[in-house]
């Protein structure tokens, strides 16, 4: 039995027409993807207006200088098309080492603003940081460089271990040889049992 | 002076002398300790943090102040506070009007003393205190019960009390 030879063209005119839409979608796509800069964000929504492009539950995975992992959350993230390189985030979430590392940290707080090409975000509104070793440190806004590791508190600031409480004005702490200097600290010592 | 007199001990031993203080410290070994400083730097990798201007010490009763400190934490026993160093200027004070001066102090929180060391001079501010002033080289100050002991230092070989009879 011979087949219709106007049915078949009309199914791959149809073909050809989701086809062409498809190639069109992933382009736009793959346009807009490469705006957040090196491209390493991914999100659930995109959305891009003249101002600038916004991203749903955006992730980046990466590597820093030192050869940590890291991995940026935001329930979204706003590029600003002015400086390419900066992003304005709700509700970011930052890990930097892995699961196992002794220094690994994590960093929660309300918004924060991210600069891809120096690595540094500034977190603000109930910031909280924790490091391994059940070390939380909780301040209104926290510098956080995420090639380096190295961070600066703006008090009134708290860091909270099983052992101390610090209460400063400002603190400043480097990765590298893992120091903290507190400016106008008070250090409370727990003895065994005292919480 | 009115209604005051002062004996004078002057008290030799084997050297070192040594002179039990007639008064005790208030001491509260079970308080929280609290420190702080114009600026603390916390070094992780040498388990301690250094104290810098106007220093100062606080567990309930007993405070001391000191332009600088360094508190030595154990690792081992979860950075719990192990000894606290003061040095320059140091200066110990106790809820009952007792001023002790020294040039450096050793807090073991372990052990539960408080070493002074080097000029070391106890002033009684208490008009109902026994002791009046004492000096030596040396004070160990038993955080547990407030006893203190103080000494001299081996050359001179005495120790000076001022009682108030």
């Amino acid at each position: 039995m011979a087949s219709d030879p106007t049915h078949h063209s009309r199914r791959v005119r149809r073909l050809r027409q989701v086809m062409f839409v498809s190639a069109l979608a992933l382009l736009a796509l793959i346009l807009l993807w490469s705006s957040f800069g090196s491209g390493a964000w991914f999100g659930a929504r995109v959305t891009s207006g003249p101002a600038q492009a916004e991203m749903i539950d955006a992730v980046m995975r990466g590597k820093n200088q030192q050869g940590k992992p890291y991995v940026l959350r935001a329930q979204v993230l706003r590029q600003r098309l002015e400086t390419t390189s900066i992003y304005d985030m709700q509700a970011p979430d930052i890990e930097l080492g892995t699961r196992r590392a002794k220094d690994r940290i994590q960093a929660q707080a309300q918004s924060g603003v991210y600069d891809q090409q120096t690595g540094n975000i500034v977190l603000s509104g109930e910031v909280e940081l924790r490091q391994t070793g059940d070390r939380i440190i909780r301040a209104p806004e926290v510098d956080f460089n995420m090639q380096s590791g190295d961070f600066i508190v703006q008090g009134p600031l708290q860091m909270r271990s099983p052992a101390r409480l610090i209460s400063a004005d400002l603190l400043t702490s480097t990765a590298n040889n893992k120091t903290h200097e507190f400016t106008n600290g008070v250090i409370t010592l727990f003895a065994k049992g005292q919480k | 002076m009115r209604g005051l007199a002062i004996l004078l001990f002057s008290l030799f031993f084997a050297t070192p002398a040594t002179a039990q203080s007639p008064t005790r410290f208030a001491t509260s070994p079970d308080a929280p300790i609290v420190v702080s400083g114009q600026t603390i730097i916390l070094q992780e990798l040498k388990n301690r943090a250094l104290l810098n201007g106007n220093a100062k010490l606080l567990q309930g009763d007993l405070s001391m102040t000191a332009t600088t400190m360094t508190i030595i934490f154990n690792p081992k026993q979860g950075d719990q506070a192990q000894d606290v160093f003061a040095s320059n200027g140091v200066s110990v004070v106790d809820v009952k009007g007792q001023i002790s001066h020294a040039d450096e102090a050793h807090y073991n929180v372990a052990a539960e003393t408080l070493e002074l060391t080097g000029n070391v001079r106890v002033e009684n501010h208490n008009p109902d205190a026994q002791l009046g002033t004492a000096q030596g080289q040396r004070l160990m100050i038993n955080m547990r019960d407030g006893t203190s002991q103080i000494y001299s230092n081996a050359g001179s070989g005495r120790a000076r009390i001022q009682l108030k009879p």
